[in-house]
């Protein structure tokens, strides 16, 4: 009688844990990183009686999270993967989308430039056009030093975004520090909160979006963080959490140190690989420095060719053209692409060189001279003709090859038809020809000239190198897609045994009513017992 | 297998939100009537479209100087034409002053003539394009062609160079001819003596005081030094004809790659309208689908049932 009220009394009290465990369930479906509970039961000790064991029955066994280390550390890896892909994509595209558009591209700014060049060309005498290519000069360099702002100012994003995920890891790395002084608390698992076991699964999830992670657990739920593997730098210890810092370079925005202070001394780190601190660090090194590298390049490029042309040729003044862009660039890169001419006569539309044939030539010869390049002294001389002597250059013989090739300071002349004895040019700066345009056809012919080794033009480059970025970030587009698949289906399964449903939970609270409904049933039988025997008189 | 409560809502929820997006993207493509709304949709599409921007835009600097070049030429044509006309006027006079029976006056007559045709071939000789550049000066644009001494000669100051432009990206055509070489000079021969160049001017002038002097082998050099003049006007004039006719035909073929260049555009850059209603008719379809489904699957529960 005795042990049927116990029996009845014990089962109460566990069908009521067991519905305040459903209830609990219930009352968490919604709160992140909650892990299922389950209560279990266990039979009581049985009783020897007369021959045989009566058993005495049940007690509430443990309350366990419903809980698989496999699923969790799947889901935290297929994090880290998918992490990795979101600022690369993000970053990528805002490079793309700068240097693509037709408002802010260079592409816009280039075609501008050499339409201008071409139609000074078609009147070079005309002050108009010669202002309308100095603004369109003036257009480019700014176009230069507005994209190389824009690709500044993702640096700065970037870098203020890994010192963000950097002071987060290392807040994470506390709290779970703390955690797991608590843990140590307890010797087994078993009998650790299962709240503090979901803060800790919580942190670490945390972790993981950040950089990939190592977890080593001890038999109490403490954890071991290292970076990567279980040879990175160490995270958190039971001793201490690490504290991470990151240098950076302005000169070489792809190399970012980051530094971790694991013994009250910083050194550098190797192991930040996934998450989106990794997605951050390949982003500069693969993305942005080569970008980067690449505008200064061009920039270099685009001024001294540009300056090249101009510096070969006579302006409206007669005189000879001076540098259009600052050749600094070559030391400030894009940054310091700028436009030194202000004077539209300044511009060096006319052929450096004036060949005149003698008035009284009575042959049919001409002269015509080649490319001069950059920083060749202008000539000044008489060529003449004699048949006796030959050619000579201001009185002194010259060897002319027989396809009426000579070179003379520098520049290659030619002689085409035969002349007549006694036959001069005269050879000098070109000072009367505003009309001239041969230094503009150049400069808009530049346009197409195969000015990279590979054979590509300045624009042809450019558009590689939208085509280059935009490559990257669809690559990391489809890793996204195919790692979120693979993130979606560690939720699934993670989901699958510690996700609260309510079917579920409903169906359990009907059970443990019942059981409990009839737990009671035993206290009201044994009571009804008891007063039967009471009763007998 | 179990599915918690949670997971349906955010699985749900996160179709819906794709589906939305999608949406909002197909929309902004049909409000611009755009195949892509920012270049980084396609880089390779948008590169694509800015080297086919960079080609048009180079077919439009290519027309710009044909209509240059046009304008100059017929400026040339109108000045070269007239200098014909009056080179056969003055043709005619010679012929009529190397007659015999003229008396002094009669050459007198002939030779004031001929001095104002030259004037009014000097005044052709300086003719300006519309932006006031010479167009007989060579490249010296900004200076007249001839001038007059002190001494009544007019003489050449222009230099001998030749502008051309870019009317394609292969093809160049020039839009002058120096002075020199329209009104061109002969070769004199003067027995006993070297032959020498004399200038177009010096000729209407020499033939001008011959006929005043009444200097009958003047005259008659005169005469075959004017038909050479005229000659050499002529040849100008075919000179011309050819360079305008490179310019008509490369107009022709500019037509052609322009129409081109922007079929190619309109094909990368511009959105297939009934194709893109299509596919957001589809798309609206799967999100209504989408709601409807979750709106009927959140009620099922079994607390529902528990009464």
């Amino acid at each position: 009688m005795f042990d049927l009220l116990s029996v009845g009394a014990g089962a109460t009290q566990l069908y009521r844990s067991a519905l305040t465990t459903v209830s609990n369930n219930i009352a968490n479906m919604n709160t992140d990183g909650y892990t299922r509970q389950v209560s279990s039961s266990e039979q009581n000790t049985p009783i020897l009686q007369a021959g045989g064991y009566i058993g005495s029955g049940a007690y509430l066994g443990n309350i366990t999270r419903a809980f698989s280390e496999f699923n969790e550390s799947n889901l935290r890896n297929s994090s880290s993967e998918l992490a990795t892909q979101d600022p690369m994509i993000k970053y990528a595209d805002r490079i793309v989308d700068v240097m693509g558009s037709d408002t802010s591209s260079l592409s816009g700014a280039f075609d501008q430039f050499f339409s201008s060049a071409s139609n000074l060309s078609s009147d070079p005498a005309s002050g108009a056009l010669r202002n309308l290519f100095l603004r369109d000069a003036d257009g480019l360099a700014i176009r230069f030093r507005e994209l190389d702002g824009q690709l500044n100012n993702i640096e700065d994003e970037t870098q203020s975004e890994i010192n963000l995920k950097l002071t987060t890891l290392n807040e994470l790395g506390k709290q779970l520090y703390a955690v797991n002084q608590q843990l140590s608390k307890k010797t087994t698992l078993d009998t650790q909160p299962a709240n503090l076991l979901d803060e800790r699964d919580s942190i670490l999830r945390d972790m993981a979006n950040i950089a990939k992670i190592h977890v080593k657990q001890s038999t109490s739920g403490t954890v071991e963080i290292r970076l990567d593997n279980e040879n990175g730098t160490s995270v958190v210890d039971p001793l201490r959490a690490t504290v991470f810092s990151a240098n950076f370079n302005a000169a070489q925005p792809g190399a970012v140190e980051i530094l971790a202070n694991v013994y009250g001394a910083a050194g550098p780190t190797n192991s930040v690989t996934g998450g989106s601190l990794g997605g951050l660090l390949n982003f500069r090194s693969q993305v942005l420095a080569p970008t980067m590298t690449e505008l200064d390049a061009l920039a270099v490029m685009a001024t001294t060719q540009i300056n090249a042309i101009q510096t070969t040729g006579v302006d409206a003044n007669g005189e000879r053209g001076t540098a259009l862009f600052d050749a600094e660039v070559a030391t400030t890169g894009a940054a310091g692409f700028s436009l030194l001419q202000s004077d539209p006569s300044k511009v060096a539309a006319a052929g450096l060189l004036q060949v005149s044939a003698n008035f009284a030539n009575t042959g049919g010869a001409s002269l015509d001279y080649g490319q001069i390049a950059e920083g060749t002294a202008t000539p000044n001389f008489t060529l003449n003709y004699t048949t006796a002597g030959g050619y000579a250059v201001d009185g002194a013989a010259v060897a002319v090859n027989a396809n009426g090739m000579f070179i003379y300071q520098d520049i290659s002349y030619t002689v085409t038809g035969t002349p007549a004895d006694g036959d001069s040019f005269i050879v000098g700066l070109n000072t009367a020809g505003m009309g001239d345009n041969r230094n503009m056809l150049l400069m808009g012919r530049l346009q197409d000239k195969e000015t990279y080794a590979d054979g590509r033009s300045m624009g042809e480059g450019y558009l590689d190198l939208v085509r280059t970025v935009g490559n990257t970030s669809a690559l990391a587009k489809i890793s996204q897609d195919a790692l979120q698949a693979v993130k979606d289906q560690a939720v699934v399964e993670k989901d699958k045994l510690s996700g609260v449903s309510l079917d579920q939970e409903a169906a359990d609270l009907i059970r443990f009513q019942q059981a409990f409904q009839a737990s009671a049933q035993i206290i009201q039988t044994a009571t009804k017992m008891f007063d039967s025997i009471l009763g007998i008189r | 297998m179990k599915i918690s409560n949670s997971q349906l809502f955010d699985t749900s929820i996160g179709q819906m939100t794709q589906k939305q997006s999608e949406i909002s993207q197909m929309q902004a493509k049909l409000a611009s009537g755009k195949q892509l709304v920012k270049p980084s949709d396609d880089a390779h599409k948008a590169a694509l479209i800015q080297r086919l921007n960079s080609a048009m835009q180079r077919q439009d600097v290519f027309e710009s100087s044909l209509n240059r070049a046009d304008s100059r030429l017929a400026t040339e044509q109108t000045a070269v034409m007239g200098a014909e006309n009056i080179l056969q006027r003055i043709r005619e006079l010679a012929i009529q002053g190397t007659n015999g029976g003229l008396n002094d006056s009669d050459r007198e007559t002939i030779a004031k003539e001929v001095n104002s045709l030259r004037d009014s071939l000097f005044s052709l000789s300086n003719t300006q394009d519309t932006s006031g550049n010479y167009i007989f000066s060579g490249t010296a644009v900004k200076s007249p062609a001839y001038v007059i001494g002190e001494d009544g000669a007019i003489t050449y100051q222009g230099n001998q160079n030749q502008t051309s432009v870019d009317i394609s990206e292969t093809r160049r055509v020039a839009i002058n001819r120096p002075g020199e070489q329209v009104f061109s000079s002969v070769g004199r021969t003067i027995a006993g003596a070297e032959s020498e160049v004399v200038g177009f001017f010096q000729v209407l002038s020499d033939f001008s005081t011959a006929l005043t002097a009444g200097n009958g082998e003047g005259l008659s050099q005169g005469l075959t030094e004017i038909s050479a003049l005229t000659d050499g006007m002529a040849m100008s004039l075919a000179d011309l004809g050819g360079r305008m006719n490179t310019v008509d035909s490369q107009r022709d073929i500019l037509a052609d790659t322009k129409l081109r260049y922007q079929e190619l555009l309109s094909n990368a850059e511009d959105l297939d309208y009934a194709t893109a209603v299509t596919k957001l008719s589809a798309q609206i379809l799967s999100l209504e689908a989408a709601q409807a489904s979750f709106a009927k699957i959140s009620q099922l529960n079994l607390f529902d049932y528990l009464r």
